[in-house]
């Protein structure tokens, strides 16, 4: 069969990817914490190397490579703008850090990650994720007890209130940022290639602030024209080969 | 349909309607006093897992994740900003402010929990018993209740920092009853029913009903409202970043159509 065939289809599939991917980012450009999604693209390798087949190599398609593929999804760790709430439990990390979220029991595999900063009481009096309802942990992933009444959150997240000591909001950073995963509601999974978390002494709190989502809607839209063209591109081209493919049956396929 | 791109930027379309209500809501309560603004948090959704084949190469490599790409974004909900609004000088005896975190206590239908709900626009007046009520169309009365007695101005009430009502009329002094407030682990958390009135919801946790003074309730001032604490600027700020998003999600939606369009396309006829 047609060999270029497939190649283009790779291209059209990946291109898809990438809309795909660029749509999800601008669909968060307001969603609090957000970091924008990456899409990287390599060389296919052919379906004899690929699937490890000990079928004779043909040298010259061999050469061409299998196409396009996507590799893993990346989110870029840069860092969002900070922009005042006047909330007093919003907080906004300046730095490599994340905050660490989980149920409470202590269970590690509950652990989750996150930039978003928006925090509440939950009914149990202890400092939560505003949208999940996760309870915030601190560096020995224990939850956090907020009393009602004014609260005070220090760049190095000591919580305090009326001058006590209530515990120090946990920050960590991972070795590996490329392990971590995203599974929406802005949290994020500690894969266990991601490496041990630490805590993390580089990063700053600002207490009323709030990260805001890292897309840049500028790039995206630029994105986004560029992978309309390469669609284009290599569908003229699958079209091309389908012309090809038709003159050829019609010329030698002739009968009388 | 595996074609996400269109869903994900209507769901962006969506959520920002909604964002694009909420700034209404505020702009149109700017001046309504005791309204605290709200404001729209977005989460993103689930990420789709797609392990397309051939992660791992004939040299064994594995990674670690898979592709993802996102389904879009949500509203997670609305949350009150319950910073204090400016303090306005109305000169009227039974408008009262609260400098602090406190909530007048009305009454309401039984429907909500306790027969209660919570308030802090302060503009009361007196109902045909006599009663504090608040000023508006539903007269809802003041918990626990107080009466000025018959023959007494209004003027001649006088409510102190720490809540007493008295009332000094000629040779009469009298105290007729104690203002209580109520607070809230998280009043974010509290329902709006409209009417400037908050409901107590799971996510507020159980009221807490007791004197002004104690436990950061609040300082009562008389003579004074609370404004509405909506910022127009930052609220018009945020009408414009919700414009020039949703310009963006549309863009993305018509490019998705496009490919769409050329992808329907690609057979030949004939």
């Amino acid at each position: 069969m047609n060999y270029g065939f497939y190649q283009s289809a790779t291209g059209l599939m990946t291109q898809v990817h990438r809309l795909r991917v660029a749509s999800n980012n601008l669909a968060n450009s307001e969603t609090r914490g957000f970091k924008a999604d990456a899409v990287m693209t390599s060389q296919r390798l052919p379906a004899r190397l690929e699937g490890n087949m000990a079928a004779d190599p043909q040298w010259l398609l061999e050469q061409l490579g299998g196409g396009q593929l996507a590799d893993p999804t990346r989110f870029v760790m840069a860092q969002g703008s900070l922009s005042p709430t006047d909330g007093e439990l919003d907080l906004a990390i300046d730095g490599e850090a994340f905050f660490m979220v989980g149920d409470g029991t202590g269970d590690a595999s509950s652990i989750r990650l996150t930039r978003d900063g928006r925090f509440t009481r939950d009914p149990d009096g202890e400092l939560a994720m505003l949208g999940t309802g996760m309870k915030v942990l601190d560096g020995r992933e224990r939850t956090i007890s907020v009393p009602m009444g004014s609260i005070t959150i220090g760049p190095d997240g000591l919580v305090t209130h009326a001058g006590e000591e209530l515990g120090r909001i946990g920050l960590v950073t991972v070795p590996n940022t490329n392990a971590l995963h995203k599974i929406g509601d802005s949290l994020i999974v500690p894969t266990p290639d991601a490496g041990k978390m630490t805590v993390d002494g580089g990063s700053t709190l600002w207490q009323g602030y709030l990260e805001s989502s890292t897309v840049k809607p500028v790039l995206e839209m630029a994105g986004i024209v560029e992978i309309g063209r390469a669609v284009e591109a290599n569908a003229k081209l699958l079209q091309a080969q389908d012309l090809l493919t038709g003159q050829a049956i019609n010329t030698f396929g002739k009968v009388t | 349909m595996a074609f996400t791109c269109l869903d994900a930027s209507a769901t962006g379309l969506s959520a920002l309607t909604t964002n694009l209500n909420v700034i209404a809501n505020n702009l149109a309560n700017a001046n309504t006093d005791g309204f605290k603004a709200s404001r729209v948090n977005f989460q993103d959704l689930l990420y789709l897992e797609q392990r397309q084949p051939g992660l791992e190469n004939i040299l064994g490599d594995l990674n670690p994740t898979g592709l993802y790409a996102g389904v879009g974004t949500r509203v997670s909900g609305t949350q009150l900003n319950l910073r204090e609004g400016p303090l306005v000088s109305t000169d009227q005896p039974l408008d009262v402010a609260i400098s602090g975190s406190g909530f007048f206590v009305v009454e309401v239908e039984d429907t909500y929990t306790n027969g209660l709900a919570y308030t802090r626009a302060g503009n009361f007046a007196l109902n045909a018993e006599r009663e504090i009520v608040l000023a508006n169309d539903q007269g809802r009365r003041l918990i626990p209740s107080i009466e000025v007695p018959w023959g007494i101005p209004e003027y001649a009430v006088n409510i102190t920092n720490d809540g007493n009502v008295q009332i000094s009329y000629g040779e009469i002094f009298e105290e007729i009853g104690q203002l209580e407030l109520a607070i809230f682990a998280n009043p974010a958390g509290l329902t709006p029913i409209g009417g400037n009135l908050y409901t107590e919801s799971i996510a507020s946790g159980e009221v807490a009903i007791g004197l002004p003074t104690e436990n950061g309730r609040g300082t009562i001032i008389q003579n004074f409202l609370e404004a509405s604490n909506v910022d127009p600027v930052t609220e018009l700020v945020d009408l414009i970043n919700t414009q020039r998003a949703f310009e963006f999600n549309s863009q993305a939606l018509k490019a998705a159509d496009e490919v769409l369009q050329i992808v329907a396309n690609l057979r030949r006829y004939g």
